[in-house]
């Protein structure tokens, strides 16, 4: 291997391996080589001028050229394990990623290509499907699917439910699930919608409809999407899942008023939420990407 | 510098010094004066010996509480969840307060118990045992249990 100095000062990654790995299926390639890279390490990969990131090997498919065949990382040689430690559908299961909270200098609605052609396609994929069928539903009531991760990197939309205008009953969830088999530790997140709001005066309903592309949160009470996911947190971890991770894990893809998806990662709310009830258009705009599956890297 | 020039100089000045007020609002967010969408949650969690029980109120819009309990309890190693909801929506009826709802264990591991106030305040409340094995009875205060250090459900 040989070190290509300025290209990268932070990262060693192994391409050759890389590309060995490229060329099997892609759900090996996500699941063992994704989880494996901070966030911020990529991050910082992106930003050094080096064309060639393992991301663009993703995302265009080429064997990068020979200049670029070994990165350096400063705290240490990461490339063979890398790709050799995790097998398929480890990366649907556990995501470092994720997990490490590494999320420093982001946005609050964080919209990365490595998570988005990683781990995160396979969920997104499933997002996109189950909120097509949703769609199809009356408008006028809210519907919610919960999306399960099964192993071997599946991850399933459980049937959607049908809750009243403007809520899904948690013990409708609650029932599905204890129905269902499966543990509240392998829940990775939630599609619902938010219906039109009903408020008679055009500029109030205006106000409702653009506040309820996010999900809901209240001030003053324990209301609304991220209470829902917080019980579901709870329950996950009397069962013996690691709380920290789940939360982490889990999304909340949210059908807009008009019928346009968008994903809000974490199940807590992010600060602007949290302290305001507030979110910017620039991050409802990135959780409309992020749902589609684009990504700021690689527009 | 002609009379026309001071003029332009000053009418420019006063625009320059009222331009704050048209300034374009700031835009830091969409403000949610609205009510929330979802349900709002009361949730507590009680431990008894080897079992736990999730109790969860909740309201929709300006509805009625609703019940929920899931029940956990450890056998041979194994964590089994049971969802008692259908059993208690059989037993709390209309007549009970599930607002004013008191969780609490019942001494001599006698399980968990429960208990609904009636609306009615002379009327006897409902007294709920769940049993280490997630068995759900009424009236463990004939059979003279007794609640330890009860909470509120709904503060």
């Amino acid at each position: 291997m040989k070190t290509l100095e300025g290209c990268m000062d932070f990262i060693v990654v192994d391409l050759d391996q890389t590309w060995k790995a490229f060329q099997q299926p892609q759900n090996t390639y996500s699941a063992n080589y994704t989880p494996q890279l901070s966030t911020h390490k990529l991050l910082k990969l992106a930003q050094t001028g080096c064309t060639l990131t393992p991301d663009e090997c993703w995302t265009t498919g080429k064997k990068p050229p020979e200049p670029c065949t070994t990165f350096t990382f400063s705290g240490g040689k990461i490339g063979g394990d890398i790709l050799g430690s995790s097998g398929i559908g480890e990366g649907a299961q556990t995501d470092p990623v994720e997990a490490e909270g590494d999320t420093e200098g982001e946005s609050e609605e964080a919209n990365n290509c490595i998570k988005e052609q990683g781990s995160e396609r396979i969920k997104d994929t499933e997002a996109r499907r189950i909120a097509q069928v949703i769609r199809g539903k009356n408008i006028k009531l809210e519907h919610g699917s919960i999306l399960i991760d099964v192993g071997n990197g599946l991850i399933i939309a459980l049937p959607p439910i049908t809750g009243q205008s403007g809520a899904i009953l948690t013990q409708q969830f609650i029932a599905q699930i204890n129905n269902s088999g499966y543990e509240y530790g392998q829940i990775v997140g939630m599609v619902h919608s938010h219906p039109p709001s009903t408020e008679p005066d055009p500029s109030l309903a205006s106000v409702s409809d653009s506040r309820n592309r996010a999900p809901s949160h209240s001030l003053t009470e324990n209301a609304g999407d991220f209470a829902v996911a917080a019980l579901f947190r709870d329950i996950a971890g009397i069962q013996g899942a690691d709380t920290a991770a789940w939360t982490k894990r889990y999304t909340h893809y949210i059908i807009g008023p008009h019928g346009v998806l968008r994903e809000y990662d974490g199940a807590d709310p992010p600060k602007s939420i949290a302290e305001t009830n507030t979110i910017s258009e620039q991050d409802v705009q990135d959780a409309e990407k992020d749902a589609k599956g684009q990504c700021q890297n690689s527009q | 510098m002609s009379k026309l020039t001071i003029a332009f100089s000053i009418i420019l000045a006063a625009l320059l010094a009222s331009s704050d007020s048209y300034s374009a609002p700031k835009s830091h967010g969409i403000h949610d004066e609205i009510p929330t969408l979802g349900p709002t949650i009361h949730k507590m969690q009680i431990d008894c010996d080897s079992s736990k029980l999730l109790a969860i109120s909740e309201t929709v819009s300006s509805g009625s509480p609703i019940f929920s309990a899931v029940f956990f309890t450890l056998h041979g190693g194994t964590m089994s969840t049971i969802d008692l909801t259908d059993q208690f929506r059989d037993l709390i009826s209309e007549n009970y307060d599930i607002k004013g709802i008191e969780l609490g264990c019942l001494e001599e591991k006698h399980g968990h118990g429960i208990k609904v106030p009636n609306r009615n305040p002379v009327a006897e409340p409902l007294h709920i045992q769940i049993t280490t094995e997630g068995r759900v009875f009424e009236g463990y205060d004939h059979a003279g249990y007794h609640m330890l250090g009860g909470k509120k459900l709904v503060q």
